[in-house]
C-alpha cells in the first residue's frame, strides 16, 4: 500500500476523531488515592481544581508507567520479570539470571532494537548488540518508576531504539533517606542483601549510598542436568542531589558492578562502573536545559579457566548529552538537542578467537529537533521531529517522526504516530575476528577443527517504519482502557551468508536485503472502584513476517499474550494479589518458546512503620516450564521452577 | 506479498478504530480522570495518614472516633465524604466543618484553609493548649501557627512539620511521617 494511501486513511481516521463526543468534567475525583500509602502519595502530581494540561498518560506513543505500587503488588523482584506488566512486552527467562526482553518483537528479532536507560543511561552493550540483564542490579526499594515506551523513539532516544524504551526512573535522593536494610530469599536458589543508607548535608544536598549482592544457583535441564548458569552478583554505589534553587538541580550518580557465574571450569566475568553528572536548570518558567555527561566502562571476560586467560572485551564510554525544552508560547513547545560519545571497543585475542583490530574508536554525534503545536488548544496536538546521528562506521541518517494527538474530553484521547528508526550495527558485527574450534558434524559423527571469519563489511543500518495509532480513555469512574494498534515494515534487516572457499574454513559476510513487516495490537483495561479491590487485564497480539530475500523463503509466525492482575488489600497493613500470564507458542527454526501459563500469588505485609514482609509464589501451576527450547542443543533447555520468594525490609 | 497482509491489517485497523469510537459513545457517562489528581483529594489523603501515624495523648482519646475539623470544606470536592468514616486503628474517622460551635475538647485535628490570618488565629487560640493536631497550607504557618504545612514543590504536595510544637501539645509523631516531612522550627525564640 503506498504512503499516499495510508496518509488518507489517517486523514479519515482524523475525522472520525472529530465526531467523538464532548463530554463536560465531572466533579467525582480519583478515590484510589485515598487509599494510597503515604510515601506513594509523595509521588503524586496535582492539578489545582479546573485547570488540565496535557497529561504524561496523553502522550502521543503506546506507553506504559509501572509505578512503585504496581511493582509491590507485582511480586516480582528482578527487573526483567516486571517488564511482563507491560502489555506487548515479550519476555523470556533462559537463564536462571538472565532474560530477553523486547516489545513488538519475536525473540530472536530483539537483538539491538530494544534501547534500556536507567536514568538517562543507556545500558544497552553495543558488544553483544543487546541489554545482558544478567550484567544488571536493580534495587527495586529505588526505583520510582519505569517507563516502556512501544514503538520506535529513534527521534527523542536516536540509534537502536526501534521496538520500544524502557526508561528505568530512579527515586531523588531526597525520597529516600534513613537506613534501609532488604533481603530476599528464593527457592530456586537465591539469595539477595541490599542495603541503602540515605542523608542530608545542610538545606540543599541529598545522598545516599548502597550495597548490595546476590547470589544464583544453577537451574537444571529436562535431563535434570545442571546448566551452570549460576550468577553471583555485588554492587554498590552512590547518588547525590544538590537543588541550590528550585529552579536548578545537580545530580551525580556513580556505581560499580560485577557479575559472574563463577563456575570452576569455565568463568565468564562482567564488570563495569559509571560515573553520571546531570545538571538541570530552568532558565525562566518557559524554558528548562540539561545537561547529562557519563562515563561508563565495561568489561567482560568469557571463558576464563585455570589455563587460559580467556577472551576480554572492553568497552569505554564518554557520553555528552544536551536537551532544551522551550515553551515558545501557550499552544507551542520547541525541544533540541544535541549529542556526543567517544567510544573504545578493545577485544582482546583470546583463545579461539583472533581480532584483526584490537582497539577500534566510534565516534557518535547527533542533532534533534522537535515541535509540539496545538492546532487546537487543549484538543489537538501536532508534534513533528527529527534526529539526524551519524557514526564513525556509517553515514549520516535521519529518524523522523509525526504524532498526532487528539482529546476530545479530559477523559479520553486518541493518538496516530508515523516514525523512521535505524538499528546500527554492533560492535562485534562490523569487527573482523577469526575463530577456531571443534565442531561436531552431525554426518560423520567427528569432531573436526574449523575456521570461522567474520568479516564486518558491509556495514549499513537497517531501517524501519512504523505506523501506529492508540486510545485511551476513562470510560467510567472506576474503568478505564488503552488501545495501541501498530504497523512495521524493517528493510535492510540483515543476515548472515557465508561462503566455504576451502574446506573447514569458513567466511562468514552480513547481508542486508532482507526485509519484515509485523502488525499487532496490545489492549488493556483497568478496573478500580472504591475499596479495596482492583484489577488489570491485558491482551497483546503479534503477527509477523520476515522475507529472506536470497534463500527465497518466508516465514510468518504469530503470538497472542495475555495477562490479569487483581489486588485486594484486606487491611491498612495486608494486601494480597494474584497474577496470571499465558503466552502462545512461538517457533523460529529449531527453536521453540512453548505456550505456558503462569500464576503467581503474593501476600505483602506490614509488620510495623519501619518493617514489612512479602511472601510471594511464582509459577505456582506446574512444577516446573520451560520458556525457550532449542530442539537441536538441549542441553541448555532451562526448566525454571515453581518459586516461593521471602523478602524482608528494614526501613528505619 | 505484502500487499494482502497490508489489506487485512487496514480492515483489522477500521473494525478496531470503530469499535473505539462505539464505546466511547455508550459510554453512558465520562468523567474527568487524569493521571494528575486533583489538589485536595491528595491533601484529604494526606490528612488521613496523619491520623493513621500521629499518636494522641491517653487522656484526651475520643475512644470511638478522630474528629477532623475543617475551615473551609468547599474546595474538596467529594474528597471529604471519601475519607468520612474511614477506619483509623478501630475508629472512625469523622469530618466536620468548624464554627463558632465547634468544641475543641473533642477534635483532633483541624485544618485551618482560610486565608483569613484573624480567623485562622481566632480558632488557633482556642485549641492551645489541647492536643490538636494544626494543620494549614499558607507559607509560615508550621513557624508561625500550627503543627503541619502544606506546600507544593514540582506540582507535588509536599509538607512541613513543626515537631516541637506538636511535642508540647503532647502529640507523639511517627518516625515515619517525620522522614518524609521539612522538619521546621518557630521563627521567633521560644
Amino acid at each position: 500500500m503506498t504512503p499516499l494511501k495510508k496518509s488518507l486513511h489517517f486523514f479519515l481516521c482524523l475525522l472520525w476523531l472529530c465526531s467523538l463526543p464532548t463530554v463536560q468534567a465531572s466533579e467525582t475525583g480519583p478515590d484510589y488515592v485515598l487509599d494510597m500509602d503515604i510515601e506513594d502519595l509523595m509521588t503524586v502530581e496535582v492539578i489545582s481544581v479546573s485547570k488540565y494540561g496535557q497529561l504524561l498518560k496523553d502522550a502521543p506513543a503506546a506507553v506504559t508507567i509501572i509505578d512503585r505500587e504496581q511493582i509491590r503488588n507485582s511480586g516480582m523482584k528482578e527487573l526483567p520479570e516486571l517488564l511482563r506488566l507491560a502489555p506487548g512486552m515479550q519476555v523470556i527467562r533462559d537463564e536462571a539470571g538472565n532474560w530477553f526482553a523486547s516489545a513488538r518483537s519475536l525473540f530472536f528479532d530483539a537483538n539491538g532494537k530494544m534501547l534500556v536507560m536507567v536514568d538517562g543511561r543507556s545500558v544497552f552493550s553495543q558488544d553483544a548488540g543487546s541489554v545482558i540483564w544478567q550484567n544488571q542490579s536493580f534495587f527495586l526499594e529505588d526505583i520510582d518508576r519505569i517507563e516502556v515506551i512501544r514503538g520506535p523513539g529513534g527521534t527523542t532516544w536516536g540509534y537502536n531504539a526501534v521496538y520500544g524504551i524502557v526508561n528505568i526512573i530512579s527515586r531523588p535522593a531526597r525520597e529516600t533517606q534513613g537506613f534501609l536494610a532488604d533481603t530476599l530469599v528464593g527457592s530456586d536458589g537465591n539469595l539477595v542483601l541490599q542495603s541503602r543508607f540515605g542523608g542530608q548535608i545542610g538545606e540543599n544536598i541529598f545522598y545516599r549510598l548502597f550495597l548490595g549482592g546476590s547470589d544464583r544457583d544453577q537451574f537444571e535441564n529436562p535431563n535434570k542436568e545442571p546448566v551452570h548458569d549460576m550468577l553471583k552478583k555485588r554492587t554498590g554505589g552512590f547518588r547525590v542531589d544538590y537543588s541550590p534553587t528550585s529552579a536548578t538541580s545537580f545530580i551525580v550518580e556513580g556505581a560499580v558492578h560485577r557479575s559472574t557465574d563463577d563456575y570452576p571450569n569455565s568463568e565468564n566475568r562482567h564488570k563495569n562502573h559509571f560515573l553520571s553528572t546531570t545538571l538541570s536548570h530552568s532558565l525562566t518558567s518557559d524554558i528548562d536545559l540539561e545537561f547529562q555527561g557519563y562515563y561508563n566502562r565495561s568489561s567482560d571476560i568469557y571463558y576464563k579457566t585455570d589455563f587460559d586467560q580467556g577472551f576480554a572485551v572492553t568497552i569505554e564510554d564518554s557520553t555528552a548529552e544536551f536537551h532544551i525544552d522551550w515553551r515558545t508560547a501557550v499552544n507551542n513547545r520547541f525541544m533540541a538537542g544535541a549529542g556526543l560519545k567517544y567510544s573504545v571497543f578493545t577485544p582482546e585475542d583470546g583463545f579461539a578467537v583472533d581480532f584483526l583490530n584490537n582497539r577500534e574508536v566510534w565516534h557518535f554525534s547527533n542533532i534533534f529537533l522537535s515541535d509540539e503545536y496545538a492546532l487546537i488548544p487543549d484538543k489537538l496536538w501536532l508534534t513533528a521531529g527529527v534526529k539526524l546521528e551519524h557514526n564513525s562506521r556509517s553515514d549520516l541518517d535521519w529518524q523522523p517522526n509525526i504524532r498526532l494527538l487528539y482529546k476530545s474530553c479530559p477523559a479520553q484521547s486518541m493518538w496516530l504516530a508515523l516514525s523512521r528508526a535505524l538499528k546500527m550495527p554492533d560492535y562485534r558485527d562490523a569487527a573482523t575476528y577469526v575463530e577456531n574450534y571443534p565442531a561436531f558434524d552431525q554426518n560423520t559423527g567427528e569432531i573436526r577443527d574449523i575456521t570461522v571469519t567474520w568479516t564486518g563489511q558491509p556495514l549499513k543500518n537497517e531501517k524501519f517504519t512504523a505506523y501506529e495509532i492508540g486510545y485511551r480513555a476513562q470510560l467510567t469512574p472506576v474503568f478505564s482502557t488503552d488501545i495501541a494498534v501498530y504497523y512495521n515494515e524493517s528493510t535492510n534487516v540483515s543476515s548472515y551468508g557465508y561462503v566455504e572457499p576451502s574446506p573447514d574454513i569458513y567466511s562468514v559476510f552480513y547481508r542486508y536485503d532482507n526485509t519484515s513487516s509485523a502488525y499487532g495490537s496490545e489492549i488493556s483495561f483497568t478496573w478500580k472502584p472504591e475499596g479495596p479491590w482492583s484489577a488489570t487485564a491485558a491482551y497483546s497480539y503479534l503477527a509477523n513476517k520476515i522475507s529472506y530475500s536470497e534463500e527465497n523463503y518466508t516465514e510468518k509466525t504469530c503470538i497472542h499474550r495475555l495477562q490479569f492482575h487483581v489486588n485486594h488489600r484486606i487491611s491498612d497493613n495486608l494486601i494480597l494479589n494474584g497474577h496470571l500470564y499465558w503466552n502462545s507458542e512461538e517457533s523460529i527454526g529449531s527453536t521453540i518458546l512453548p505456550e505456558y501459563l503462569r500464576m503467581d500469588l503474593g501476600v505483602q505485609y506490614r509488620l510495623t512503620d519501619s518493617m514489612k514482609l512479602s511472601l510471594t509464589g511464582q509459577n505456582l501451576l506446574k512444577k516446573t516450564h520451560r520458556e525457550i527450547d532449542d530442539s537441536v542443543n538441549t542441553f541448555y533447555n532451562t526448566e525454571i521452577p515453581r518459586t516461593l520468594l521471602l523478602n524482608f525490609t528494614v526501613n528505619l | 506479498m505484502l500487499a494482502s497482509l497490508a489489506r487485512a491489517k487496514n480492515y483489522f485497523l477500521f473494525i478496531l478504530l470503530s469499535a473505539c469510537l462505539l464505546a466511547t459513545h455508550l459510554a453512558t457517562s465520562l468523567h474527568a480522570q487524569s493521571s494528575k489528581v486533583p489538589e485536595y483529594y491528595i491533601k484529604a489523603a494526606f490528612m488521613a495518614n496523619f491520623a493513621r501515624l500521629v499518636e494522641w495523648p491517653k487522656h484526651n482519646r475520643n475512644t470511638t472516633n478522630l474528629s477532623l475539623c475543617v475551615m473551609d470544606s468547599t474546595v474538596f470536592g467529594q474528597a471529604l465524604n471519601s475519607i468520612n468514616g474511614k477506619k483509623i486503628h478501630g475508629k472512625n474517622l469523622l469530618v466536620s466543618t468548624c464554627n463558632s460551635k465547634t468544641d475543641f475538647d473533642r477534635i483532633q485535628i483541624l485544618f485551618l484553609n482560610s486565608p483569613d490570618i484573624k480567623a485562622r488565629k481566632d480558632l488557633l487560640a482556642r485549641c492551645r493548649e489541647k492536643p490538636v493536631l494544626t494543620i494549614g497550607e499558607s507559607p509560615g504557618f508550621a513557624q508561625n501557627e500550627g503543627m503541619i504545612n502544606f506546600y507544593k514543590a514540582k506540582n507535588r504536595i509536599r509538607f512541613e512539620i513543626n515537631r516541637k510544637r506538636a511535642e508540647k501539645a503532647g502529640l507523639k509523631i511517627s518516625s515515619r511521617l517525620l522522614k518524609l516531612a521539612k522538619i521546621v522550627s518557630d521563627s521567633k525564640q521560644e
